[in-house]
């Protein structure tokens, strides 16, 4: 042969054998260090159907980040939507929606005790009493009750819609449900549906005041074929399972008002509508104008730090990026930024 | 040109001589302006990269989809969403909406989607498959920013023939395959029906779960059914029909993905397309009229979300095309289009349709034995509005008997599709998308008695504007013109092919470096300016060992696909993979039948991998196929 196919050959051999691409290492920037007083838990859902929902844990003390710090901690992904967490006699549980699980970790060292498994799409769970959890199923599953002893789903209390935030408060359960008009109620001695509360369309989150009064956020809905119906917050007696006050609220975005929030004092309450509002229990008129205004941003996470009086907003962003977290003092000054993981859509402050 | 190559597929069994006129395929084609079955696509497109694939690769992919094939044997990145799920193409760095799928000349992108999913459409139904690197509107017609995959069916005057293949393979993959062709000087008639079932019950390690057992994917299984009836007539000496029937029916069911614990949710499509032809070929002139109309049916359901929805989807198009030899030197094309689009879906308030008229022009110019040019015009009218006006040009400079350089710029756009504009949260203010490309390409080839040796080098610049995405900026999920989108990357190809006697070695490397990044801040803390586009690869390769000898074959096939980001801002990615694929088979004959027999073992690495993040990809697998020809 006359043709130079040797130099081609070794060429294409290169190729064939020797070339492939030299990935980055994407390893934590701080080890996960927990500080003996407890911390903040970035809860980033991550991408729908993407399982790369990842816990940061971030210490108020040091102000550093361990970013995914279940993987770290566990060698293992977390799954897919982390949605809430709570935490009792030193367990944190941690809600993990599209995977249909609630992962049980050591809430001081973050590693796995167990999964409680049997879920359709859980969303918020709260305890009652010492071994008992009730966790809201967003697609028609009602409520779950957990027994915290055998982590085994031991009883469904059916609800139908699709149930969001929960409350236990004189031994009742307050459901929100997201799809429809009202709030169920559930007394948790017998476990059944024994009233429910009018309120506007899609109730979504809830807490009790420092005067013990239930409030309620409505997000409201755009309607099929036109038209929308406003959100709303209520304020509800919880003796008598009344409506006191109800302020309409003008929807901002696709998902009105969402992920009601509080204070320390539990006397000035903060919501997410596009932008950041806020509101104090005793006034009678809710504002108008944001607490912190929204130039495009896509606020998916808000709570305070009672600790440290600071109020965290997370920014999902174009939600395919890492969210960016903006410290707040409570007259509104930046205090600080930084960069969590994808999706952030909650914080949960654990202090001893 | 009359010295032009005309280059044929290869005919790896017949390969005892090579000449200038019997070289492998998937290389450049320079084709005369004028051939039997020419299209404009094929004749006026100085200066693209185009690739068809050879004989041998449509043999091993009969029981493949078009995704399949082209995942291991094109330079387009194929986003398979798992084993026979959705998939989608990108071209140089280009969204799945800018690869037109043309079907016999007709654009078979979904108007509700903007896309087509290739896992749909059955590799065994076309009788040429290629590729066309690099968007060109004013001849694709709109939709083309990336690129074409062209799906042409062959006539079959004087053919007659019988033959049923089945398939059987991994993870309960069952496929039955008939076609039969009957053929006269005057008129032909061509039937392909195929079957296929598969539970889809690959193995994963499940990383979400404590020790990350080895699980079986559930909820994946797939049937689908397919006919393509063919026949055409030859009215007289100079002109011919053709009519096509293509029916398709899927039914899947959607696997979780790793980290879901189940999903019940399914998809059907169903799609009836029917296309005619005619052609009246003289001495200098030629026209074409096609006519088509597709019908669309897609059900999604997920019983546990309730998030469920159908769409059906309508076309209707007319064209009517001339090409004329005007002298020695020049060829021109001229022709006008109309398409109708007509849809409905659960996520419309109302009907949506939609009206585009299009006239198009292409010029061939041979300035000399050594320089040919192509300019390609075309305007679309789309219901009231002038669309933007696209244009190509494209140069051939033939150096030497050995290198030819070749260049291309383009100007294409995509109309917004019927879901952007007519969703319930929709954007009737939507722009179409705009892209401009330019394009270098330098090859070399030279021919011997035994050998064959083809290498080319092409670079590509490309930016497209109004880049649509579905965003919440603003507070509800609306589709924006958003991105600013800047590709470039150098692709490089080789062949080598060595023939003596009824032996041949074949050897082939296709490369691809590409960035595609997004040049436009959005919002405040917008961390992906400069940064890569998601799922889209920097580094791929892929690589061809073949040995034939007489009716026998030995493929070996390798395919690498980099790291692709999940992240806008390249914080995180899936992983890189490498699959090893090897194919042989034998042909033989008994009495009078012919017996087609092989095996695939594909992904012989074992690699587990994903094309997606989370969804999990078939490992080691097998395909025994036998086929019986009369």
């Amino acid at each position: 042969m006359k043709l130079k196919s040797n130099y081609f050959l070794h060429l294409i051999l290169m190729v064939a054998f020797g070339a492939c691409e030299t990935q980055p290492s994407i390893t934590p920037e701080y080890p996960v260090i927990l500080n003996p007083k407890g911390g903040l838990f970035i809860l980033n859902e991550g991408n729908f159907q993407f399982s790369n929902a990842t816990l940061d844990y971030y210490d108020f003390e040091t102000q550093k980040l361990s970013t995914n710090a279940f993987e770290t901690t566990n060698n293992r992904k977390l799954g897919d939507v982390l949605q809430s967490m709570t935490h009792y006699g030193g367990k944190g549980y941690l809600v993990v929606n599209n995977s249909q699980k609630i992962e049980v970790i050591n809430i001081n060292s973050l590693s796995s005790l167990a999964t409680i498994s049997g879920f359709v799409s859980p969303r918020f769970m709260v305890i009652h009493g010492t071994q008992t959890a009730y966790v809201s199923e967003y697609y028609n599953g009602g409520v779950k009750v957990v027994d915290l002893n055998t982590n085994q789903i031991i009883q469904t209390i059916p609800v139908s819609g699709n149930c969001d935030e929960l409350l236990v408060h004189n031994n009742k359960l307050y459901v929100t449900v997201s799809n429809k008009k009202m709030v169920y109620v559930i007394n948790t001695q017998s476990n059944v549906v024994m009233d429910s509360i009018d309120v506007a369309y899609g109730p979504n989150s809830l807490l009790l005041d420092k005067n013990n009064h239930l409030w309620v956020l409505s997000s409201g809905r755009v309607i099929n074929g036109g038209g929308f119906e406003n959100g709303a917050l209520q304020k509800i007696n919880t003796e008598a399972d009344s409506v006191l006050q109800l302020f309409y609220i003008t929807r901002q975005s696709d998902h009105g008002p969402i992920k009601l929030r509080c204070n320390g004092k539990k006397d000035v309450l903060y919501w997410i509508n596009k932008s950041i509002y806020k509101h104090p229990i005793n006034d009678n008129v809710v504002s108008q104008n944001p607490w912190i205004p929204s130039f495009n941003n896509n606020f998916w996470a808000l709570n305070y730090d009672s600790l440290t009086d600071e109020v965290y907003v997370g920014d999902a962003i174009d939600f395919v990026q890492r969210s960016t977290i903006n410290r707040y003092d409570e007259t509104a000054t930046l205090r600080g930024i930084f960069k969590a993981g994808i999706i952030t859509g909650d914080f949960y402050f654990y202090y001893k | 040109m009359k010295k032009v190559l005309a280059i044929i597929g290869l005919f790896w069994l017949s390969c005892s001589q090579l000449t200038a006129q019997i070289l492998p395929a998937d290389t450049v084609k320079y084709l005369p302006d004028f051939t039997a079955r020419g299209q404009r696509f094929e004749s006026f497109n100085t200066g693209v990269k185009m690739v068809q694939t050879d004989s041998l690769v449509k043999l091993i992919a009969i029981h493949d989809n078009i995704a399949q094939l082209l995942s291991y044997n094109s330079q387009v990145f194929v986003r398979a969403y798992g084993p026979n799920q959705i998939a989608t193409t990108s071209f140089r760095g280009a969204g799945a909406q800018h690869t037109a799928v043309l079907w016999n000349g007709v654009n078979l992108q979904n108007s509700l989607l903007g896309q087509t999913d290739l896992s749909l459409l059955p590799a065994g139904f076309m009788d040429d498959i290629s590729v066309y690197y690099g968007g060109n509107s004013a001849l694709y017609g709109a939709g083309a920013i990336g690129g074409a995959i062209m799906l042409n069916n062959s006539s079959a005057f004087n053919k007659k023939g019988a033959s049923y293949q089945i398939g059987m393979g991994s993870f309960g993959l069952i496929q039955h395959r008939l076609a039969l062709t009957y053929g006269t000087k005057k008129i032909y008639i061509k039937a392909r029906a195929y079957h296929q079932s598969a539970q889809n019950n690959i193995e994963y390690h499940n990383y979400t779960l404590a020790e990350k057992p080895l699980q079986n994917l559930a909820h994946a299984q797939q049937k689908s059914n397919g006919l393509m009836l063919e026949t055409g007539y030859k009215i007289n000496a100079k002109q011919e029909i053709n009519l096509r029937y293509w029916y398709g029916f899927t039914d899947r069911n959607i696997p979780p993905t790793i980290g879901m614990a189940v999903n019940n949710a399914y998809q059907i499509d169903e799609a009836n397309r029917l296309g005619l032809e005619w052609k009246r070929v003289a001495f200098k002139t030629r026209w074409i009229g096609r006519a088509a109309f597709v019908d669309e049916y897609l059900n999604y359901n997920d019983p546990t979300t309730y998030n469920s929805g159908i769409s059906k989807s309508k076309t209707l198009v007319g064209e009517l095309e001339n090409t004329t030899q005007i002298n020695s030197k020049t060829a021109l094309n001229i022709g006008v289009n109309y398409t109708g689009n007509f849809a409905q879906s659960s996520g419309y308030k109302q009907h949506a349709s939609r009206h585009s008229l299009a006239a198009f022009v292409s010029v061939n110019n041979h300035w000399s034995k050594k320089i040919k040019t192509t300019v390609n015009f075309r305007q679309d009218f789309v219901d009231d509005n002038f669309q933007p006006f696209t244009a190509g040009v494209g140069a051939d400079y033939k150096l030497n008997r050995y290198l030819n350089i070749t260049a291309q710029v383009n100007k294409s756009f995509r109309l917004p599709t019927l879901n952007d504009l007519y969703w319930v949260t929709g954007n009737p203010n939507l722009l179409p998308e705009k892209g401009y490309a330019q394009e270098l390409g330098l090859t070399a080839k030279r021919t011997t008695e035994h050998a064959y040796i083809y290498t080319q080098l092409n670079m590509f610049n490309r930016q497209i504007s109004n880049w649509i995405l579905w965003q919440p900026y603003g507070g509800s999920w609306t589709p924006q013109n958003l991105l600013q989108v800047w590709s470039r990357g150098i692709e490089w190809n080789t062949r080598y092919t060595y023939c003596y006697n009824k032996f041949m070695l074949s050897l082939r490397g296709d490369v691809s470096y590409l960035l595609s990044t997004n040049q436009k801040a959005n919002v405040q803390n917008d961390a992906t300016v400069g940064k890569q586009l998601i799922y889209i690869p920097r580094l791929t390769y892929q690589t061809w060992l073949t040995f034939s000898y007489s009716n026998a074959y030995l493929a070996i096939n390798q395919t690498y696909t980099g790291y692709r980001f999940t992240s806008s801002d390249n914080t995180s990615f899936v992983d890189d993979y490498l699959l090893l694929n090897v194919f042989v088979g034998k042909r033989f004959k008994f009495k009078k039948v012919g017996f087609d027999t092989k095996i695939h073992i594909n992904n012989i690495l074992n690699s587990e991998y994903q094309v997606l993040p989370s969804r999990p990809m078939p490992m080691r697998n097998f395909l025994f196929s036998l086929g019986v020809t009369i």
